[in-house]
């Protein structure tokens, strides 16, 4: 059966955000599905003039935000870093090795940080639609982005926190 | 006079956030600053490997559970925009929302069966919709036989608190997939089974909102052949493409 035209763009972009925020590909799954639910759940009050994508990615947040209080309320917090990078990448490539360094180097990221690192540069959401999606100031989104940054830049022993934040110019509103 | 780049400006042209000029003015910049130039191609490149290789993660994972729920969301989404279109439409938009309550009312959850002999209820509707989908699923193997036990899904369907029970089918009935399917009152799982002689059958179980004990009862809705029970708070509806009476019987059996 055909994917509807209005969604059939969004479960990949969907996918890629719950693998990231979840770092496991059963939990990424369980995870698309429960925002699916909760968007059926939420279509009828759905603005059609509103962005669909931010809308979704917005539900995903926020369901993936309360999962995982729930885990830490069940005393259940998962041991998930970079299992991903082993059990999802396709086997016999030249690119294989490398794929999973970029995973595993993205899911050392602190969560805020990879948070905003693959809303803006996966997905490609505007720093006003992300800070708007993750009900936070776009200068907390664009500080968060520029520390991600400078850990994927760095050798993957240097943690975020040692990053040298004397020596970065301090990030200025343009508009 | 332009203003100086700044360190915001460069983050900005790696993320694509700048307009036209900017960017102009950013390159002519780089271009006379190699070593910064170096490490935005150096950002570039890493942003790129990030789309490729999670791309690559997203699309390798098997069973494709959010087909079903997508297909479901975007006719949703796409009764909204139909209603949004004018003041008319939003008129209408009450009298749907009327009508879908008296059906539930007085067709679907705490149903009178005196009042309402057999009118099927609201559950019964959604298992034939995703009976007919996962069967077109099936034909055009959209998805491969789950890892997923059925009563894991059950478990999944309501956060664990309380499972749905799901009753048991002869062991001559092999379950081939199970799905969360959303609907109205939260989420109902949905378990493919094949028949001895191959023939395809769900059972759909849900949550629902008022206490009862209903007998089986068999009908035939759009070509699909269902037979519907309540048992407590579970409501269940087993749909195939066979006899009615087969259907029933199977109906009564597996709900005691």
């Amino acid at each position: 059966m055909a994917m509807h035209p209005l969604l059939k763009d969004h479960i990949l972009p969907l996918r890629r955000y719950a693998l990231a925020l979840t770092g496991n590909s059963d939990q990424s799954d369980d995870l698309v599905q429960e925002t699916l639910a909760r968007a059926i759940e939420g279509a009828g009050s759905w603005d059609p003039r509103r962005d669909l994508r931010k809308w979704l990615f917005g539900i995903m947040h926020n369901t993936h935000v309360s999962a995982v209080r729930r885990r830490v309320l069940e005393g259940e917090v998962a041991g998930q870093i970079a299992s991903l990078a082993s059990e999802a990448v396709p086997a016999s490539q030249f690119t294989q090795v490398h794929f999973s360094e970029t995973i595993a180097s993205l899911m050392r990221l602190p969560d805020d940080q990879r948070e905003v690192m693959v809303l803006i540069a996966v997905e490609n959401f505007s720093y006003k639609d992300a800070a708007e999606l993750l009900d936070i100031p776009v200068g907390t989104v664009m500080s968060r982005l520029a520390r991600a940054r400078e850990a994927l830049r760095g050798s993957p022993a240097t943690s975020p926190s040692d990053a040298p934040a004397a020596n970065r110019p301090a990030l200025r509103l343009v508009r | 006079m332009t203003e100086p780049i700044s360190e915001f400006d460069l983050m900005a042209y790696v993320d694509d956030q700048l307009d036209a000029g900017r960017r102009i003015e950013v390159e002519e910049y780089l271009s006379r600053h190699p070593h910064l130039a170096a490490q935005v191609m150096d950002d570039l490149c890493r942003r790129d490997e990030l789309r490729l290789a999670l791309t690559e993660a997203a699309t390798v994972t098997g069973v494709d559970r959010a087909i079903l729920p997508a297909e479901r969301l975007g006719r949703r989404l796409s009764l909204r925009k139909v209603l949004h279109r004018s003041r008319r439409a939003i008129a209408a938009s009450f009298l749907l929302a009327t009508g879908w309550l008296a059906h539930a009312t007085f067709g679907g959850f705490g149903a009178d069966p005196a009042s309402a002999a057999h009118i099927m209820p609201v559950y019964a509707d959604e298992a034939v919709e995703a009976h007919r989908t996962i069967l077109v699923e099936e034909r055009n193997a959209l998805f491969t036989r789950t890892a997923a036990a059925p009563e894991r899904i059950a478990d999944l369907a309501t956060g664990g608190n309380p499972a749905i029970p799901l009753p048991h089918l002869p062991r001559t009935f092999t379950p081939v997939a199970s799905h969360l399917v959303p609907w109205d009152h939260g989420n109902a799982v949905q378990v493919l089974f094949h028949n001895p002689s191959g023939d395809s059958l769900t059972l759909f179980a849900v949550e629902t909102d008022s206490f009862s004990i209903e007998q089986p009862y068999a009908e035939e809705v759009d070509g699909v052949t269902i037979a519907y029970w309540q048992s407590g708070w579970f409501a269940y509806v087993l749909g195939g493409s066979g006899d009615r009476d087969d259907l029933l019987t199977l109906a009564v059996r597996i709900s005691r």
